[in-house]
């Protein structure tokens, strides 16, 4: 028998035993790795600014993101005097046309809530409208502290409310869509005899394929009437950075199958990411 | 120094992906999984344990990203490339086909242990996401085959793995 019988190297060659350690090793950190979100499920984050701000900085890069490069394909097409101009002149006539549809937004906006006065609202560019992980939803903004958002902020595009920013960076910001699997939002909807009732928005099933949203908690008092399909489900007043009235989604089905007044509804989103390409973050106004 | 400019590139690239694809098809919900890809290929190309490292680092650059806590994707390639890995035998010759079927494999295999993974963390178990996990894969292997042809025509990962495991084309 020789060493290497039992466990033990030959000369110039990596035994079993250091092998087995190794993948042990890996194993281990397997292991912490999967461990560590259960132990800080809202990250590290000291650990994750850098990358997470470097990843949005060059997501913000046009060569790099073909999410833009739409927006400036007609400004690699030109070519001499004439097309510069002709740059120039589509470039005055796409802001004007961006800044009405800004204008219409706001107007929806302010409709929407019926306000005087809205909120402090920021223009922000969306670099990427799917989160790299198919079972999240997220947007990623190219306006972070630096431009005075702060975690929390609801996301409006025109009157429909789209998620809130769950992680901030200096110059980029990570929205929590409202079709995420961990988005929670209290809502209220209006019943058939105009009564005002609330309850608790997310995303409906495990599936991580659908982006349907379901209304739980909702009780419907004597005399309130019923929910009909097709209402709207607009935000509630529960939260501070969430102005009320912000719509959220239609009721598409409803089911109340034992009678009790604590009826289910399905929840068709309003948010269309495909058009979503600048949307508004509110601030809180500040008073003083 | 050019492994790791390749692997940054495909990082930009897999996280970007998922905005190209139309909604047909399936593919937004159950499209091509580059991360997977680039771990397959590390953990095919490389020796030994080399590519869990790459993979963790990869999976990280994943989390940072999206809105999962640190750590779930980490955990999920790091599994991914040690499945995968050489390991401590030489598996022998690991061709085109043979790796593509890890591509499959490895697919299917990170998108139930994600699913399994988000289980403490509030996530629901659902059977159509598992059954999901096949055509996504399917997308996975054929959106890499240019990508693979590409990284081995110009050898992008040998001074990131090291010395090739033989089979794999020049």
């Amino acid at each position: 028998m020789t060493p290497a019988g039992w466990g033990f190297p030959a000369p110039g060659r990596e035994g079993p035993r250091v092998r087995l350690r190794r993948r042990h090793a890996w194993g281990a950190l397997l292991l912490l790795l999967f461990a560590l979100p259960v132990l800080r499920p809202q990250g590290a984050g000291a650990l994750e600014e850098a990358p997470g701000a470097a990843f949005a900085w060059a997501a913000g890069l046009a060569p790099l993101n073909p999410q833009l490069w739409e927006r400036v394909r007609e400004v690699a097409q030109d070519d001499g005097r004439a097309q510069e101009l002709e740059r120039v002149i589509a470039e005055l006539v796409e802001a004007r046309y961006a800044e009405a549809d800004r204008l219409q937004d706001l107007q929806a906006l302010r409709d929407t809530l019926e306000l005087d006065r809205l909120p402090v609202a920021r223009v922000a560019r969306v670099l990427r409208s799917r989160d790299p992980s198919p079972a999240r939803r997220s947007l990623l903004l190219d306006r972070g502290s630096e431009h005075g958002l702060q975690e929390g902020c609801a996301v409006v595009s025109g009157g429909v409310y789209l998620g809130r920013v769950h992680v901030l960076h200096a110059r980029s910001a990570l929205v929590r869509l409202v079709t995420d699997a961990q988005a929670r939002l209290e809502v209220a909807l209006r019943t058939t005899s105009g009564a005002r009732v609330t309850g608790f928005l997310r995303r409906r099933g495990p599936s991580l394929a659908q982006d349907e949203l379901e209304v739980t908690g909702l009780r419907l008092p004597a005399g309130a009437g019923r929910v009909r399909e097709h209402v709207p489900v607009v935000t509630s007043n529960a939260d501070a950075l969430v102005p009320a009235g912000l719509v959220v989604g239609y009721v598409s089905a409803v089911s109340d199958p034992e009678g009790d007044g604590f009826p289910s509804l399905v929840v068709r989103p309003a948010l269309d990411l495909s058009r979503s390409t600048e949307v508004f973050v509110l601030l809180p106004r500040d008073e003083g | 120094m050019l492994g790791v400019i390749a692997v940054l590139g495909w990082l930009l690239l897999a996280a970007a992906l998922p905005d190209l694809l139309p909604d047909r098809l399936g593919l937004v919900h159950a499209g091509p999984d580059l991360w997977v890809a680039l771990v397959v290929y590390l953990a095919c190309r490389g020796r030994g344990y080399a590519a869990v490292g790459w993979a963790v680092v990869v999976g990280v650059c994943r989390d940072v990203q999206s809105l999962d806590p640190l750590g779930t994707h980490a955990f999920v390639l790091g599994l991914v490339a040690l499945v995968f890995a050489e390991g401590a035998r030489d598996r022998g010759r690991v061709g085109a086909g043979t790796r593509a079927a890890c591509l499959l494999a490895g697919g299917v295999l990170a998108a139930w242990a994600y699913t399994l993974r988000m289980l403490p963390l509030g996530g629901g178990l659902s059977g159509r996401d598992l059954l999901a996990a096949f055509p996504a894969a399917a997308w996975t292997v054929v959106a890499a085959a240019p990508l693979y042809a590409i990284s081995d025509a110009l050898r992008l990962f040998d001074d990131v793995l090291g010395r090739r495991r033989h089979g794999l084309p020049a």
